[in-house]
């Protein structure tokens, strides 16, 4: 029977009910998150058909999100450069990659709150480890944020900006924000699957974590600076732009953030445990 | 091995956003039960306290009125649900097919739909792929494989959607509808396709209102009624029983 055209098996033992134990709950919710990241070929696929519905007949496909970012930060970087009376070459990168992070950020956690909602039809008609949507949201975006990357990749070029050797931790920081994305995502989407407003006040959130965050502006003056300082988005969006400016990071913010990633996930997987078997009974 | 164990297993639903006016437990003629709260969402009881043990060779019918709770045991073994209380066991690889065009989109070509359909049984796009011709040359649908499916007509649409779905094996096979559609000519052929593919698979659970279908296919009946399991056992006894009992509620009768 075990041909190689079957449909594989689901979890080999589904065990299931409220008289499980915790131990149960944790090693469930483990498993899903585990079986998730296995099943990466079809989330990854997924993402890709999600892309390529977004961008059906439109000549361009994803290349419209890259010329859009292209205008919009383009825009953006010679108005305020002008505003704030700064050197173009040198404030015009700093808002590029600024908003290229934060877009990332902003459209993931977006979309993350309607991911197991999206997903209801399908999460009420088969078995699916429920971590393999919070997958393929991040994917999705970070397919996008591939696209973007050529818009980045342009202005740096045209300012001159020349990249010191610890650029490449730029990539070591993107690492750090998915993980920090991962977990968030999986919180705001458990919890808009149950209440249904948190999706608004996320939408409603979004932009003043832009206004507050040195996305556009730097943090210049003391005050500032000490606002940044307590602004977790402001050291999401540091990781990355930071090291490709020539102004990594210290030692401790590294520190700091993985800790803060830690905690993190650890809350979001003891959430999920609790409530993952609620989730189809909340749809 | 094929197996199936349900062991006092109760779902409850709570249906957020609406309440009953009153608190006590209410029977309608047809659906599970319904518990209104003084605070709080009501709650449907869809099944409750139910035992029942499926094996090898098993070819199950499940029956009853509208919302006694058919669909939720099938998305109970699917493992869609999770019980509310008791134990689920289920070994085998499960097929569901419940939606017949479940993850399939309007917009994408019918090769394309091939791989979001299988990708919604659990395959990887390379394992659907390599059957895709297969599957297009099943469906018959010719160059239609290479434009999008709402260019399709219903009938072509599920011609698709069923040849994908018999095309992979599974231990345990889940109906919840009949799945049949199409011109004449193909329900003869999909017929015999589905009989063989139920035939290889080690366990077929099937709800349906259809006694023919059902006389034909199963060996074993579970009746229902909201939500609780009344009788199980050979098919024409539990459809008499089954008729019986809606003759004795007028609600039903009328």
């Amino acid at each position: 029977m075990a041909t190689a055209d079957s449909v594989p098996e689901g979890r080999d033992k589904m065990r299931a009910g409220a008289s499980e134990r915790a131990g149960g709950r944790l090693g469930a919710a483990w498993a899903d998150i585990a079986e998730g990241a296995r099943h990466w070929p079809q989330w990854f696929t997924l993402a890709g058909f999600d892309i390529k519905l977004r961008f059906r007949r439109t000549g361009l496909g994803p290349l419209w999100s890259t010329l859009s970012f292209c205008v919009f930060a383009g825009a953006l970087g010679l108005v305020y450069g002008r505003v704030l009376g700064e050197e173009v070459t040198s404030y015009l990168p700093y808002v590029v990659l600024g908003l290229f992070v934060w877009t990332f950020i902003a459209t993931t956690l977006q979309e993350a709150c309607d991911a197991f909602i999206h997903a209801e039809h399908v999460l009420k008609h088969l078995y699916v480890p429920k971590s393999t949507l919070i997958y393929r949201t991040l994917c999705r975006n970070l397919i996008l944020l591939a696209f973007n990357l050529i818009a980045v990749a342009a202005v740096l070029l045209l300012c001159g900006t020349r990249l010191p050797p610890a650029a490449a931790l730029a990539v070591a920081g993107l690492v750090i924000l998915c993980l920090n994305l991962l977990w968030i995502s999986l919180l705001l989407a458990l919890f808009t699957a149950r209440f249904r407003a948190l999706s608004r006040i996320v939408h409603v959130g979004l932009p003043i974590g832009m206004l507050v965050t040195p996305v556009i502006w730097r943090p210049a003056l003391p005050t500032l600076r000490e606002l940044a300082n307590w602004n977790p988005l402001h050291f999401a969006i540091e990781l990355v732009r930071g090291p490709i400016l020539g102004e990594t990071p210290d030692a401790w913010v590294w520190i700091a953030v993985l800790a803060f990633t830690l905690a993190g996930a650890l809350l979001a997987f003891l959430t999920f445990s609790a409530f993952r078997s609620r989730i189809p009974y909340w749809l | 091995m094929a197996s199936i164990d349900l062991d006092r297993v109760s779902v409850r639903f709570p249906i957020y956003g609406s309440r009953l006016p009153h608190a006590a437990p209410s029977r309608g003629a047809v659906g599970g039960i319904i518990r209104g709260r003084r605070s709080g969402p009501a709650i449907v009881a869809a099944l409750e306290d139910v035992s029942i043990a499926f094996e090898r060779g098993d070819r199950v019918g499940l029956i009853g009125h509208n919302g006694c709770g058919k669909s939720t045991l099938l998305r109970l073994i699917a493992g869609v649900y999770e019980p509310c209380r008791g134990r689920v066991r289920v070994s085998g690889r499960v097929l569901p097919l419940f939606d017949p065009m479940l993850g399939m989109s309007a917009e994408f070509t019918g090769r394309e739909n091939i791989v979001l359909r299988a990708i919604h049984m659990g395959l990887t796009p390379r394992r659907a792929l390599a059957r895709a011709d297969e599957i297009a040359e099943f469906s018959e649908l010719g160059d239609f494989m290479e434009l999008p499916l709402k260019t399709y007509s219903p009938g072509m649409q599920l011609r698709l959607a069923f040849s994908i779905a018999t095309a992979f094996e599974a231990d345990i096979l889940l109906l919840d509808e009949q799945f049949m559609a199409g011109d004449a000519a193909f329900i003869d052929k999909a017929e015999r396709r589905m009989k063989a593919f139920v035939g290889r698979a080690g366990i077929l659970v099937q709800a349906s209102h259809s006694e023919p279908m059902i006389l034909e296919t199963c060996n074993r009946v579970a009746l229902f009624e909201q939500g609780r399991l009344v009788a199980i056992g050979r098919p024409d006894e539990m459809f008499d029983r089954y008729r019986e009992r809606r003759a004795q509620e007028p609600t039903l009768a009328a």
